[in-house]
């Protein structure tokens, strides 16, 4: 959807490209031409004002020059004359009408205000009868005109400044001093009506709407002029600010071109003269032309664009159509369709893709019934193999608790073994040191042997010992049957004693009762009597202690006897045992020798046993060893069974998960229309 | 990379070397031809061709003058000859400022430093055609400066004006100078006399004594050159008339005229100094000749069309300088 809302067409994209390109390109041509024309057109305007007024000044220069030269020639004439009164009259009047410029003739005047003018010729008779006598009221006046008083100040002709004569007449006059030897000064002069530089003025300007101003620069007076109100006026008194700003420009002698006051202004000397021949023309109009130039190519302006919008437009829409077409089969294309088919009849590059899609079409619809094909049978191999990793799963599972178990019994076994190589070695050591003791034993077998023969030398001394003890204890016992007899007296006797001892104490006894009875007389003889009593009780107990010790004489006695008998019999015993002793003994001492014998065969015996139970060590300890290499590589091969399981687990998965992908390969080649 | 960049150098030093080269010859001047188109033989244009060949000279250049004796074809075809021996800057006094169109178009493209005579404005054009004079108007300036020096206290001048040849450049220049500055002043100004004198010392003499017989009261005779200011000052001695109370002046500072101020006769000349006109003309023509701009010499107005060599004052304080 969001794609679907970002679209946006080459169209509009080729169109938002070159539009404003060329928007501004037009802009900028049409804008640098106006430019480039205003400029020219301006230029043109300054060019034509300035030529304009340049060939004024020169006209009005060249008919005042021309003027001056005839007048000058007049001039030149009178000074080379030296006419009298009459003949000056006549020459004068020569000139009457004689130029249009200055149709008055000539007039010459002296500092004593004599006058003399030219005339009309049907006037002559007149004019001489008035040249003869002079009007010599008049004389202050001529000498106070303008002319007279500008002729005063040059020799060569020059003109004065505009002014009016006594006519009211606009006129300038070309004027001039006579040269003359004599005192009296006389200046002739010419009126020349400013008509003629006012048509140059007002006519000659070259250039519409615009307009001429003749200016005394002097001061500031306008000589002529279209507007006729205007002259005689001075700038500087006029109220329209044109002319004051002119007025300005002129008193700062500044000429040339320049804006004044909205008006493109040429100000322009003419040579020979303080007149300053102004031209103007409103710049508006000048640039009416530019306005209408600027409408113009704004318009065409405005019109290329729409038209060359159009036609981009247009280029565009058909340049783009085919690719539009070629866009909805792409599209189609994208969604799985490709049952469509593109028109590839276009030339272009457009024509090529086409061309180049539909290839891609036909071969996509081969590769796509090729696929289809291949998954489905992807998809019954992925089920098979599904199938066979669970199995094997299963199996390795399994395996992987078998490996346990025999990893546990080889663990069991190893530990056995690793036992049993101790208990060889053990036992070699064992057997070392047996062999060692057994070294000992027969070394001390050897000494019993010697021994045992001393022994038996002995035990036959010992046998003849025993008859002489035999017959020394049957005479001790007769000694000692004698000894009892002795002690039987002696008892009597003690017997005696003690009857005797028991009777005196009973005559202490009753000695003292007596005693007592007696009083002190009595008491001595008590003493005596417990004297008695005592001795009598000391008597009793000695004879009871020798009674004792007699019969412990008489008892021990019996002991003797009885151990005197015992001795006889265990002495004869003993003989009887010793002489068995001596055959026993020489049994014995055969007995030895064949032990001493079988204690040699027993320690190469032993050998034997040495070695073999060494090698049997080295064997076991090598078996232990190897148990250990094979519980390690139990080890190892109970990983590889839990890896082979896990990875035989991940098979499992991934083939279902292949099964998955190959139904949905297949489910996804069903949605290609083919 | 590095082969690129030692071509580059090598490229930079051959051209800096070639560069210098060129500058040296420019320098030396050897190849640089100056031709003096003057107006007229005789003393006065004579002493400008000597000065001038003098002052090429010192450049190392080569100098030839040809003389027009007034005529404009002559000027023209002098010049024509002059371009096609190889000249390469033009020195010209114009036989008559009209015919300035036709001597550019004689010169072809070669540039043209004008002396003596001033072509119109519009003609000259900068670094190509130019003009190197006196400014004329500067010395009206000063005369007129020196009048209203002198007449300070006075509301009102009668002055009476001895001008050169009607429409000469020094005529006009100098005349304008003198009117408008006394113009500026606001003082009334009454020009009793002004005529056309034509540099003439006689003509002045001739028109002086003329008007004098008008009995005008006169305070000031200025004239636009020192022949006609003597040749005014003579007719008033002729006439007998006070010449203590009135001011001449002139331009030039000639040796009669610098002598009279020093007789207390004449008041006041403006020094146009010749060696400085003549040393910038010889400059711009070298300038020129090597196509460069002449901007930088001294006197070179903004447009780049004159080179205006200023005047200096000569009154009777200085006089002595200028003998």
């Amino acid at each position: 959807m969001t794609e679907k809302r970002k679209f946006i067409s080459i169209k509009i994209k080729l169109l938002g490209i070159l539009l404003p390109v060329i928007l501004a390109i037009i802009i900028i041509l049409i804008g640098l031409s106006y430019y480039v024309s205003r400029n020219v057109i301006k230029s043109d305007a300054h060019k034509l004002l300035k030529t304009s007024v340049e060939s004024q000044a020169a006209e009005i220069e060249a008919w005042l020059s021309q003027n001056l030269t005839s007048i000058s020639v007049a001039k030149q004439t009178l000074e080379e004359m030296d006419f009298d009164d009459q003949q000056l009259q006549h020459f004068l009047d020569a000139y009457y009408n004689f130029d249009s410029n200055y149709p008055e003739g000539l007039c010459v005047a002296d500092s004593k205000g004599f006058l003399f003018k030219s005339k009309p010729a049907q006037d002559a008779d007149i004019s001489t009868a008035t040249a003869d006598q002079p009007d010599l009221a008049g004389s202050a006046g001529i000498q106070q005109t303008e002319w007279f008083q500008d002729g005063l100040t040059r020799v060569n002709l020059d003109y004065t400044n505009a002014y009016a004569n006594e006519e009211g007449k606009q006129v300038i006059s070309a004027c001039g001093m006579l040269r003359t030897s004599s005192e009296n000064i006389r200046i002739l002069s010419a009126d020349l009506s400013l008509d003629t530089i006012s048509v140059y003025v007002s006519s000659f300007v070259k250039m519409e709407d615009a307009e001429s101003l003749l200016i005394n620069m002097e001061d500031g007076t306008i000589l002529a002029s279209r507007d006729t109100k205007l002259i005689s006026q001075k700038l500087s008194e006029s109220e329209d600010a044109f002319m004051k700003k002119l007025a300005d420009k002129i008193s700062q002698n500044e000429t040339g071109l320049m804006e004044l006051d909205g008006n493109i202004s040429v100000l322009e000397e003419v040579a020979g003269t303080d007149w300053l021949l102004v031209s103007y023309v409103p710049a508006r109009t000048v640039y009416k032309d530019l306005d209408h130039l600027r409408n113009i190519t704004a318009i065409f302006g405005i019109i290329s664009v729409f038209v060359l919008m159009l036609l981009l437009e247009r280029i565009v829409h058909i340049v783009i159509s085919p690719v539009k077409r070629l866009t909805t089969v792409i599209s189609s294309m994208t969604e799985g369709d490709f049952t469509i088919h593109s028109n590839d009849e276009n030339s272009d590059e457009i024509g090529i893709m086409s061309r180049c899609v539909n290839k891609f079409i036909d071969t996509m619809r081969t590769m796509i019934a090729s696929i289809d094909n291949v998954s489905h049978t992807l998809h019954h191999q992925a089920d098979n193999s599904n199938e066979i990793s669970s199995q094997m799963f299963h199996a390795s599972k399994k395996q992987n608790l078998s490996m346990k178990e025999l990893n546990m019994t080889v663990e069991q076994l190893s530990v056995s073994v690793s036992e049993v190589a101790q208990n060889a070695t053990t036992l070699a050591a064992l057997v070392a040191e047996t062999k060692n003791d057994g070294d000992g034993m027969n070394g001390k077998m050897q000494e019993t042997i010697v021994i045992s023969q001393k022994g038996k030398d002995i035990m036959q001394n010992v046998d003849a010992s025993m008859q002489t003890i035999n017959q020394s204890v049957r005479q001790l016992q007769y000694a000692i049957d004698n000894v009892g007899n002795a002690s039987e007296e002696i008892t009597d006797i003690t017997k005696v004693i003690g009857e005797i001892a028991t009777e005196t104490n009973l005559l202490s006894l009753n000695a003292s009762i007596e005693a007592a009875h007696a009083g002190e007389a009595g008491k001595g003889f008590a003493v005596v009597a417990t004297e008695i009593g005592k001795l009598a009780q000391t008597s009793m107990n000695s004879v009871n202690h020798i009674d004792n010790l007699v019969l412990e004489i008489k008892k021990l006695i019996g002991d003797v006897i009885n151990l005197a008998k015992n001795n006889v019999d265990n002495i004869n015993a003993s003989s009887a045992l010793i002489g068995n002793a001596v055959k026993t003994y020489d049994n014995i001492f055969e007995n030895i020798v064949t032990v001493g014998d079988l204690a040699q065969q027993m320690m190469r015996k032993v050998n034997q046993v040495e070695n073999v139970a060494k090698d049997v060590a080295a064997i076991s300890e090598e078996q232990a060893d190897s148990s250990q290499a094979i519980l390690a590589s139990s080890d190892v091969l109970v990983e590889q069974t839990d890896n082979l399981m896990l990875n035989s687990e991940t098979v499992a998965k991934e083939s279902k998960e292949l099964t998955t992908s190959a139904e949905e390969l297949e489910t996804q080649i069903k949605t290609f229309k083919v | 990379m590095k082969k690129k960049l030692s071509i580059i150098c090598s490229a930079i030093t051959i051209f800096a070397l070639f560069c210098g080269c060129q500058q040296k010859e420019n320098t030396n001047g050897s190849n640089v031809k100056i031709y003096y188109a003057a107006i007229e033989s005789g003393d006065y244009y004579e002493g400008w061709a000597s000065q001038l060949q003098e002052q090429a000279a010192s450049y190392g250049s080569a100098f030839e003058t040809g003389y027009a004796e007034n005529s404009v074809e002559a000027q023209n075809s002098q010049i024509k000859s002059a371009v096609a021996d190889g000249y390469d800057v033009l020195l010209c006094g114009l036989v008559s400022p009209d015919t300035v169109t036709a001597v550019k178009a004689a010169a072809g493209g070669t540039p043209i430093v004008f002396i003596n005579n001033a072509p119109d404005s519009s003609q000259l054009e900068k670094d190509r055609y130019i003009y190197v004079a006196s400014d004329e108007f500067m010395a009206g300036q000063y005369q007129a400066e020196y009048i209203l020096e002198q007449f300070r206290d006075r509301d009102e001048i009668n002055v009476a004006i001895l001008k050169g040849p009607k429409g000469a450049s020094g005529t006009i220049g100098r005349t304008n100078g003198l009117k408008q500055t006394l113009k500026a002043s606001g003082k009334k100004i009454n020009y009793v006399f002004e005529d056309y004198a034509g540099w003439s010392s006689d003509t002045a003499r001739e028109l002086t004594s003329l008007f004098l017989k008008t009995g005008k009261p006169v305070d000031c005779v200025a004239a636009n050159n020192d022949d006609m200011a003597l040749g005014g000052l003579a007719a008033f001695e002729e006439a007998g008339a006070d010449i203590d109370s009135v001011l001449f002046l002139g331009v030039d500072a000639s040796a009669a005229g610098c002598q009279a101020i020093i007789d207390k006769k004449m008041d006041f000349t403006v020094y146009q100094p010749m060696s400085a006109q003549i040393s910038a003309a010889v400059e711009a023509a070298e300038i020129l000749a090597s196509g460069q701009s002449i901007s930088n010499i001294e006197g070179a107005s903004e447009d780049g069309k004159y080179i205006l060599i200023p005047f200096e004052k000569v009154d009777s304080q200085n006089v002595t300088q200028y003998q």
